[in-house]
């Protein structure tokens, strides 16, 4: 198990720096600079700040320069926002993101396990169509459509919770962009869940629990237990993108998190900027899919004693 | 037996539909108290329908009609929690497949223990000291460390007693067995029957045994129920019925046991010879350990003359499909190998690819090893894609349709997918698979071990007809020495990947000289057949 540990954030490493190099010199290939704008900066004033910010050094010096700063966890200043560094940005940013998406994530894990079990549950025929329908009604709803109507419904008809702002995290603020960013997840959640649990429940080893009169919460346990690991898989995922914000949810509900600068970066080539967010999500994906990892080999013995690096 | 014992189970008048599909057409049959009932018949026939059916385990949309009586309840309408206080303790069942019917993430010990704690009433404790006894009981070495074992850890025949440890927990009245030993190496299948009998006798149980095979219906059993497409079509003393089988389909069922083929003696170069061939292993050791080599076939030297079949034998483990790979040259292993008179040591793989066609694999498993998304035409034809790419599709459909009638298959099978066929059916296709590239040399690993006894013959029969056709020459690999004995022309014995014995088949079938040859006789005798 260590040795399964040490070999997978062995692996984590180099990937980090390949997607790193990636982004780095295909944001230099994107046309214009970070000091761009409609009326042209006096030529002194231009070379003196790529000076600063050492943009006139040769390309592989500035992206040595780069991992050096990343490797004392600096993201470096930020060329858009000229008053603070990336870090800055991302220190309030980022709390909030991963405040909103854990809630988010947990309530989808919740919401769908309870769903796909009652469908799975139900004795007639109509039962799991109804949770399908209704996942695929989720999934298919862009979030677009629902952050406004639900802004609609509880803020400006009923008057009961905020249309949108941050107002420092208070919890009436919060609930409406958690639901708008659970609502998919609960879906998928529901039917990967709902799927699952009919395969195992079909497995023979729940028929042997059967044919031994177990109780009914014994017998879902068990089945529950096999039905993890595939939604396991998907949640690793689906919280690295979760957690790490959502520009459209943070835009319609006037949200500071971390979502409006991939925008804001890719649009103003804010190249500290953009490396800060790709470096933070590629973490995340990365950090999560060990979890997923490590997660799957605790549910299934059958891993933890087979699965080999590579 | 005793006849006046009172009656446990009674079924009368049992049905089992699917929509308008029959599958237990009124079947009638009474277990007393003490009795070992076994119900015999191919598979298809009801026979677990009839069980499943009685225990109200059958799926959702199967419709039961009729009575089953236990100790004069009606188990069919009783509530379900009064059927499920009835289920575990005082029925238990032990079912086919020992690696599927124990949940593969929880250790044989919490199983074991969920049992006694929740059918049982015993706290944690207790459930777990006597879940090592129950192993211990089910003949089980080291109880105390298989507690904490998952199912895959073990083997089959292990884990086939921990799904008897299992069904004994709670001394129940009746232990119903569905075809517990099918799944089982023949030696550890005779164990495994031992162990039920002493159970049976020691905890004064009544049995329902389900089984295909008359052969180890024959050590067991009081009473015999023989049925045939949902009908029991036969009843009586176990004596009675092996003396004197009133039904016709009994007697097919007692003849269907392979006999020894006739032995051509034939003069004819040879075909493949192989000397000294050994196949390791490496396995990973853990972060601080050195790497372990695991010796799979050591020292193995065969010959092989064209048209004729030699019989691998052993149990499992006991490395016979891996030397079998090794002379098709699909692991690597050390020693000389020659094909023709050809050396096939030098040869790399793209050398090694136009003798491919001559040299073809058959699995045992003919539902793991053809691939669900194709068409049977396409499955068969596959080969021909590869040494004849020039052949167009309609040439292709052809000799698809030509191979399946070689295998006595109906041609319009070949748009079907694998999974619409029988069992029977799929190792056909596989046959025809590796037949139409008109190999000379085709290794059969168990063919037959997946199949009922009737369909055994027919691909027996089949094998050795598409032998005399082409002058095929046979490895085939089983550890049934049955199967062995009716179509092998020499045997050799293989136990830890060496040949312990090796000769002609009459001649090590009648006077073996190895203890293990003599082991492997005697299981195969004492389920009958041999």
């Amino acid at each position: 198990m260590l040795r399964f540990f040490l070999a997978r954030v062995a692996m984590a490493v180099p990937t980090l720096l390949i997607i790193i190099a990636l982004a780095f010199f295909l944001m230099r290939l994107a046309p214009g600079g970070p000091f761009d704008s409609a009326r042209a900066l006096d030529p002194e004033i231009a070379k003196n700040l790529r000076h600063i910010y050492k943009l006139d050094r040769p390309l592989l010096e500035q992206f040595w320069f780069y991992l050096q700063s990343l490797a004392h966890g600096d993201f470096g200043p930020s060329l858009h926002w000229r008053d603070f560094t990336v870090n800055q940005l991302f220190a309030t940013a980022l709390p909030i993101s991963v405040a909103l998406g854990t809630k988010a994530m947990l309530l989808a894990v919740l919401a769908g396990t309870a769903l796909g079990l009652g469908g799975a549950m139900s004795k007639s025929q109509i039962g799991p169509r109804i949770v399908d329908g209704a996942a695929l009604f989720g999934i298919v709803l862009p979030v677009f459509v629902v952050a406004p109507l639900l802004q609609l419904g509880f803020g400006l008809t009923l008057h009961i919770l905020p249309v949108g702002g941050w107002n420092d995290g208070a919890w009436q603020n919060q609930i409406l962009p958690v639901i708008t960013l659970a609502l998919p997840q609960i879906a998928i959640v529901a039917r990967l869940m709902q799927a699952a649990l009919r395969d195992a429940l079909a497995m023979p080893h729940i028929r042997t629990l059967r044919a031994f009169g177990m109780p009914g919460f014994h017998i879902y346990g068990h089945a529950l237990r096999a039905a993890f690991p595939p939604v396991v898989s998907y949640l690793g995922l689906a919280a690295a993108n979760v957690l790490t914000g959502s520009v459209i949810v943070e835009t319609i509900f006037g949200i500071p998190g971390m979502g409006r600068y991939f925008v804001d970066g890719a649009l103003g080539r804010d190249y500290t900027l953009v490396m800060g967010t790709v470096v933070v999500v590629a973490a995340a994906v990365l950090l999560f899919n060990l979890i997923v990892d490590l997660v799957l080999a605790w549910l299934d013995p059958r891993v933890r004693y087979e699965s080999r690096p590579g | 037996m005793d006849v006046s014992a009172e009656p446990l189970l009674q079924l009368r008048d049992l049905r089992v539909s699917y929509g308008a599909t029959l599958a237990v057409k009124g079947l009638s049959l009474t277990v007393r108290r003490g009795e070992t009932a076994a119900i015999v018949g191919e598979s298809g026939s009801g026979k677990s329908q009839t069980v499943l059916a009685a225990l109200r385990l059958l799926p959702r949309h199967a419709h039961t009609s009729g009575s089953v009586l236990f100790e004069g309840m009606e188990l069919l309408t009783l509530s379900q929690k009064r059927l499920d206080s009835l289920l575990g303790r005082r029925i238990a069942v032990v079912f086919q497949e020992p690696m599927s019917s124990l949940d593969p993430l929880f250790t044989v010990g919490s199983q074991i223990g969920a049992v006694l704690r929740l059918k049982a009433g015993l706290p944690r404790r207790a459930a777990y000291a006597r879940a090592k006894e129950l192993l211990d009981l089910a003949g089980i070495a080291e109880p105390g460390r298989r507690l904490h074992a998952y199912p895959h850890e073990l083997s089959g025949g292990q884990r086939q007693r921990v799904a008897i440890a299992m069904a004994i927990a709670c001394n129940p009245d009746l232990l119903i067995a569905d075809e517990p030993t099918t799944a089982l190496d023949v030696t550890v299948a005779a164990k495994i029957l031992d162990l039920l009998a002493k159970l049976k006798q020691s905890l004064g149980m009544a049995m329902i045994f389900i089984s295909h095979d008359l052969g180890i219906v024959r050590r067991i059993a009081d009473t015999i129920h023989v049925m045939r497409n949902g009908e029991i079509v036969e009843s009586g003393a176990a004596a009675k019925i092996f003396a004197n089988p009133r039904h016709d389909y009994t007697r097919v069922l007692l003849e269907n046991m392979p006999r020894a083929r006739r032995h051509a003696r034939r003069d004819a170069p040879v075909l493949l010879r192989a000397e000294n061939i050994g196949v390791k292993f490496t396995l990973r050791g853990g972060l601080f350990e050195a790497k372990r080599a695991f010796t799979a076939v050591a020292g193995v030297s065969l010959c092989l003359d064209q048209g004729r079949t030699l019989g691998l034998v052993g149990e499992s483990g006991s490395g016979k499909s891996t030397l079998a790979r090794a002379l098709l040259k699909l692991v690597p292993a050390s020693g000389r190998i020659s094909f023709d008179g050809r050396d096939l040591a030098g040869l790399d793989r793209a050398a090694m690819r136009p003798l491919r066609r001559s040299m073809q694999l058959v699995f045992q498993d003919p539902y793991g090893s053809l691939s669900p998304c194709m068409r049977v035409s396409d499955i068969v034809t596959e080969g021909l894609r590869v040494h004849d790419p020039a052949i167009s599709r309609k040439q292709r459909d052809t000799r698809a349709a030509l191979a399946l009638e070689e295998v006595l298959l109906d041609p319009e099978l070949r748009q079907r997918f694998p999974q619409e066929l029988s069992g029977g059916q799929r190792q056909r296709v596989a046959i025809a698979r590796a037949m139409i590239l008109k190999p000379r040399l085709v290794v059969l690993d168990e063919p037959t071990s997946a199949l009922d006894r009737t369909v055994q013959i027919g691909i027996l029969a089949l094998l050795e007809d598409l032998q005399d056709a082409h002058g095929l020459a046979y490895v085939l690999i089983s550890h049934d020495l049955a199967v062995i004995r009716a179509a092998a022309d020499e045997i050799a014995v293989m136990k830890d990947g060496r040949i312990v014995e090796q000769g002609p088949t009459q001649d090590i079938v009648e006077r073996p000289r190895e203890p293990y040859t003599r082991s492997l006789l005697a299981a195969a005798l004492q389920t009958g057949e041999a």
